[in-house]
């Protein structure tokens, strides 16, 4: 009996993905800090005026604000008003280990899996980064005050460029990267699995 | 490769900002998204007649428990990614219209499993419902994208073939 080489294929990657999910969640204090660094220097960079500071909290990014305080709010004279929202990057980072099941899935050579894993990593940490980002502006922008939101200056072109780069980090990036890095890494053995493809992508 | 992955990319980005634009939503997306959640629970009530729908909200009339079904549970960008994957492939139109009807119907029957399966797990825990709603469908639900793709892959013409006897 012939058996389907993409039906073995997704019995393996079936297999490792509560693994890889698994160790993706009890490493994530590890796997979730370069997210982390690269949001908390980018938030630095261009939300200074606004955002404190950010904690990471496991895999929680807690985003403490400082902002003039609305007329109903009373504070001190000469301080600003702090509040306080988590983000959490996980959603934005099951394409790490639905990547790594995809991975060792597929036959290759240890030193070739280790290369396209740190690339990939590379890459879904940027995905993850932008997902994360765009939270943090969503909430600035959407869910605030409205004359809190004001104080940030954006148009509502930006806004709404805004809206669309949350949408895209939230809905498409996290699902859409591993699969393009996976293809994009293993054209020869997607040939193994689908003859005759490897004329067609040359077509 | 470059070629598919730039048009796959391009038709992509396309498909999916025109998703989000408020005419596709009102014609298309929210009737579609309503129709879910009402199939869901026709569905569920086959077996459990104390479920309810109303608009994209499902809801377990002793519990008060609810799921609403919102951008990314409907299935639709994943979807988006299925076809614009199959157009960015160089294929015959019929195949790409079998392909593309036959892989809504298997993102759609996940995609019904996805929500009947978190509205139970709703009502037992939240924690494991909060696991499978953002992490764990997310990616079964694109792995299924997957194996549709591949499947659909095998089953075009070989263009070898059609070289070899040109």
């Amino acid at each position: 009996m012939q058996h389907s080489p993409v039906k073995s294929f997704m019995i393996k990657v079936v297999l490792w993905l509560p693994v890889c999910f698994a160790v993706w969640y009890y490493m994530r204090g590890v796997i979730g800090l370069p997210t982390f660094f690269i949001v908390d220097s980018l938030m630095e960079t261009w939300l200074a005026d606004f955002i404190r500071d950010i904690e990471f909290k496991g895999h929680l990014l807690n985003v403490v604000l400082q902002f003039d305080p609305p007329a109903n709010l009373n504070v001190p004279e000469g301080q600003k008003a702090e509040l306080l929202f988590g983000v959490n990057s996980l959603a934005y980072g099951y394409s790490i280990p639905l990547y790594t099941a995809l991975l060792l899935a597929t036959p290759d050579e240890e030193k070739a899996k280790w290369i396209h894993w740190i690339i990939g990593f590379i890459i879904l940490v940027l995905a993850q980064t932008w997902g994360v980002s765009f939270e943090i502006l969503m909430t600035l922008l959407f869910k605030l005050d409205a004359a809190m939101s004001a104080q940030l200056g954006f148009s509502s072109y930006q806004k709404e460029l805004v809206a669309l780069g949350y949408q895209f980090g939230y809905l498409i990036l996290p699902a859409v990267t591993p699969l393009v890095l996976w293809i994009g890494f293993h054209q020869k053995f997607i040939g193994e699995l689908v003859p005759g493809l490897q004329s067609r992508f040359k077509g | 490769m470059l070629r598919f992955f730039v048009i796959f990319l391009v038709i992509q980005a396309g498909l999916f900002t025109a998703e989000l634009t408020r005419p596709v939503q009102q014609a298309i997306v929210i009737p579609f998204t309503r129709s879910i959640a009402t199939l869901s629970a026709w569905l569920v009530q086959r077996f459990d007649e104390g479920v309810v729908a109303y608009n994209n909200v499902i809801r377990d009339q002793g519990s008060g428990f609810a799921v609403a079904i919102e951008a990314g549970c409907n299935g639709v960008e994943a979807t988006i990614v299925l076809v614009a994957a199959m157009l960015a492939m160089p294929a015959p139109w019929k195949h790409r219209l079998l392909g593309m009807s036959a892989g809504f119907l298997a993102i759609q029957v996940m995609n019904l499993l996805r929500i009947i399966t978190l509205f139970y797990l709703g009502q037992w825990n939240k924690t494991a419902f909060d696991w499978a709603h953002l992490y764990i469908w997310q990616a079964l639900i694109m792995l299924d994208v997957l194996i549709v793709f591949l499947i659909w892959l095998r089953f075009l013409p070989d263009t070898r073939k059609t070289e070899n006897a040109a």
